[in-house]
């Protein structure tokens, strides 16, 4: 289930917040989302649906880079 | 004129309003070249103009600077959600350059002004300015060894500057009081403002024409129209996934390279620029922000569709992207970012470009040179007296492509500008260009070539002059695709009065990077030298025709030696 919600930091605060999906920051209007138990914050429907439709399949939560990703992408490429 | 209903708006009609909306934009450009003080806006070019719907959409644009285009609509609905609509008032101007709201890097503004049409806003006009000069720790204000945002110079959310018409005084107090050059940047904030009246002007045209409810309904429908292209682009290539990199050879703190990892999924009419690959974010300045990356990809789709596609906030619909904050990708804060905006950014239409060529090679071009070569120069002028700064950007060669050679000296792909004519420079600073040619060999050789650089020599005629300098591709270089070669890297170099050969900087003022340095001095009869670098080649050199090779033999491009052994070529006689 999502809401949208408001940003609540007073006028001379910013808040650096996120989108949980594409990664921009959000101003003030923000979509608050339950994933599979954890809260995460999105700029936009269409990200939150990228978020379970593609992130948590292909990289799931908290993705880092492995260790030999450069060798892989080279291979991988276009020459 | 008999008017159309609005759910029946005919192709034409939507033609002539898309036209009119970039002849607008293209007129408050010619305003703003007219009127600016400093080369970078008159000469250089470095400025986009563009249109928004109240919602913060683009819906009107022309030919500018890419990254400015793909980003502004970023950098406005920030300003919409911030402040809200109802802050907008009749003859206000807003202005906002913060990369941690929706901008670039921190020398390009935004202004801003509402058009009022019926007592309401019907839609804005805008553009974004690369300022020369808004302080920091160098002058030109592009520190190449920052490693925060508050030493690149003075962050401004979004604010007035004009309320009814009428100066908001304190805010230009506190804004000129910290830029080196306040009386430039005086005419150059004119030169923005006003083309926004300009733009008013015609739009009011419009509308008086069109009525409010119509003009805004065509713009809702180009949006669609160009979203459904796109649309219809992405949906006849290839579904698949298709990985590509490129990296930053340093960060101007810590000599390492900075790599930048795509995974492209490209999924029926979708596609999706996963970044997540992609190194951590770097101390120095060449961190790119999330609207940056953003701009990137967009225009590496705009390089491989339809050029009917009308460029607004539709097309980018499409596009969409993940990245992770903290990443090279998407800097967080406090983290640098002046340089992701130049360097970094041509870097990762590169990337793009090559992802894509696993799904339509015939398309995509070799990388190009893809660094802007930013040199910032500032000091007391010798014979006028008062302190100067410039930002000065020297052409690549871009990549050759599946019909053609490589662009020779081109802005990078991030830009449009122009190169600033030598009598200019001569005039305004006191340098003296002591050459300024194209560098021979310096385009991958392919069976169309990659893009030649070129090499420029500024002798210092002032007993000092403070400079900084943000390149990349001097130990890299631009790849070459389906068997062309590299392009050359480039460079900067210095002999000091006296010396007998160039030099690196590390080798003479002990910098980290030979290509990212700030505030070095260099006095009278110092010999600067630029050097942009080539792009890569597209196809096998042997399959170059045997009379493209001989032009370029002829004209100096292609040496007799890299003929013989790049292209087997073996001049007559």
């Amino acid at each position: 289930m999502s809401g949208w919600i408001e940003n609540d930091a007073p006028w001379y605060e910013q808040r650096m917040l996120h989108c949980g999906c594409c990664g921009r920051l959000i101003a003030k209007h923000l979509l608050v989302a339950d994933i599979e138990g954890e809260q995460k914050i999105f700029c936009s429907a269409a990200c939150e649906q990228l978020y379970r439709d593609y992130v948590l399949v292909e990289r799931g939560r908290n993705y880092r880079p492995p260790a030999k990703v450069l060798e892989a992408y080279e291979e991988r490429m276009v020459k | 004129m008999a008017m159309q209903r609005i759910d029946q708006i005919d192709p034409v009609t939507l033609s002539v309003v898309n036209n009119a909306f970039v002849n607008i934009c293209r007129e408050m450009g010619t305003a703003m070249m007219r009127t600016s003080y400093s080369p970078i806006f008159n000469e250089g070019l470095d400025f986009s103009c563009m249109m928004f719907n109240t919602s913060g959409d683009l819906i009107g644009q022309a030919e500018f600077c890419p990254t400015m285009l793909g980003s502004c609509q970023y950098a406005m609905k920030w300003m919409l959600d911030e402040v809200g609509l109802e802050a907008f008032g009749p003859d206000d101007v807003f202005i906002h350059n913060d990369p941690y709201r929706g901008q670039c890097h921190m020398p390009e503004h935004l202004v801003v002004k509402a058009v009022f049409w019926e007592g309401k806003p019907w839609g804005f006009v805008a553009n974004i300015a690369h300022v020369g000069e808004i302080g920091g720790m160098a002058p030109g204000s592009f520190a190449a060894d920052a490693t925060e945002v508050y030493q690149e110079g003075l962050r401004l959310p979004p604010i007035k500057i004009k309320e009814h018409g009428e100066y908001v005084k304190d805010v230009w107090k506190i804004v000129l009081a910290n830029h080196r050059t306040p009386k430039t940047s005086w005419g150059d904030y004119h030169a923005m403002i006003g083309s926004l009246h300009v733009a008013e002007q015609r739009v009011l045209e419009l509308l008086e024409k069109y009525g409010g409810d119509f003009l805004a309904a065509c713009a809702e429908q180009l949006l669609s129209y160009s979203e459904a292209f796109m649309r219809a682009e992405i949906a006849e290539m290839p579904d698949g996934v298709y990985e590509a990199q490129d990296c930053m050879e340093d960060d101007g703190v810590t000599d390492r390279p900075y790599w930048l990892r795509l995974r492209l999924t490209i999924k029926g009419d979708e596609a999706i620029c996963d970044w997540s690959d992609s190194d951590d974010q770097a101390r120095g300045p060449i961190n790119a922000t999330f609207v940056v990356t953003a701009a990137s990809c967009y225009s590496g789709f705009l390089h491989v569709v339809s050029d009917d596609i009308p460029i607004n906030s539709g097309c980018y619909r499409p596009i969409r992207l993940v990245t992770r904050p903290g990443s090279i990708v998407n800097v967080k804060h406090p983290g640098p970012s002046v340089g992701g905006n130049t360097e970094t950014h041509p870097h990762i239409q590169n990337v793009v470009l090559r992802a894509l060529a696993g799904a339509v090679p015939d398309r995509v071009p070799a990388m190009e040179g893809a660094t802007a070569c930013n040199f910032l120069f500032g000091g007391l002028h010798p014979e006028y007296g008062d302190y100067y700064t410039n930002y000065h950007i020297e052409g690549s060669g871009w990549g050759g492509t599946a019909d053609h050679d490589g662009n020779a000296v081109l802005c990078p792909n991030n830009g449009n500008c122009r190169n600033t004519p030598v009598e200019v420079l001569e005039t305004k600073y006191p340098f003296v260009v002591e050459r300024y040619a194209l560098r021979n060999d310096s385009g991958g050789p392919g069976r169309f070539r990659g893009g030649l650089a070129s090499s420029r020599i500024f002798r210092v005629a002032a007993p000092e002059i403070t400079v900084s300098a943000l390149f990349d591709r001097t130990k890299t270089t631009a790849r070459g695709i389906f068997g062309g070669g590299p392009g050359a890297s480039g460079g900067i170099f210095i002999k000091r009065k006296g010396d007998t050969k160039f030099r690196k900087f590390s080798e003479v003022f002990g910098t980290v990077s030979d290509s990212k340095f700030t505030r070095v001095i260099v006095t009278e009869g110092d010999e600067i030298l630029l050097n942009s670098a080539g792009g890569g080649g597209y196809g096998s050199p042997l399959e170059r025709d045997r009379d493209l090779v001989e032009d370029d033999f002829r004209q100096g491009f292609v040496s007799p030696e890299a003929a013989a052994r790049d292209y087997g070529y073996r001049a007559a006689g």
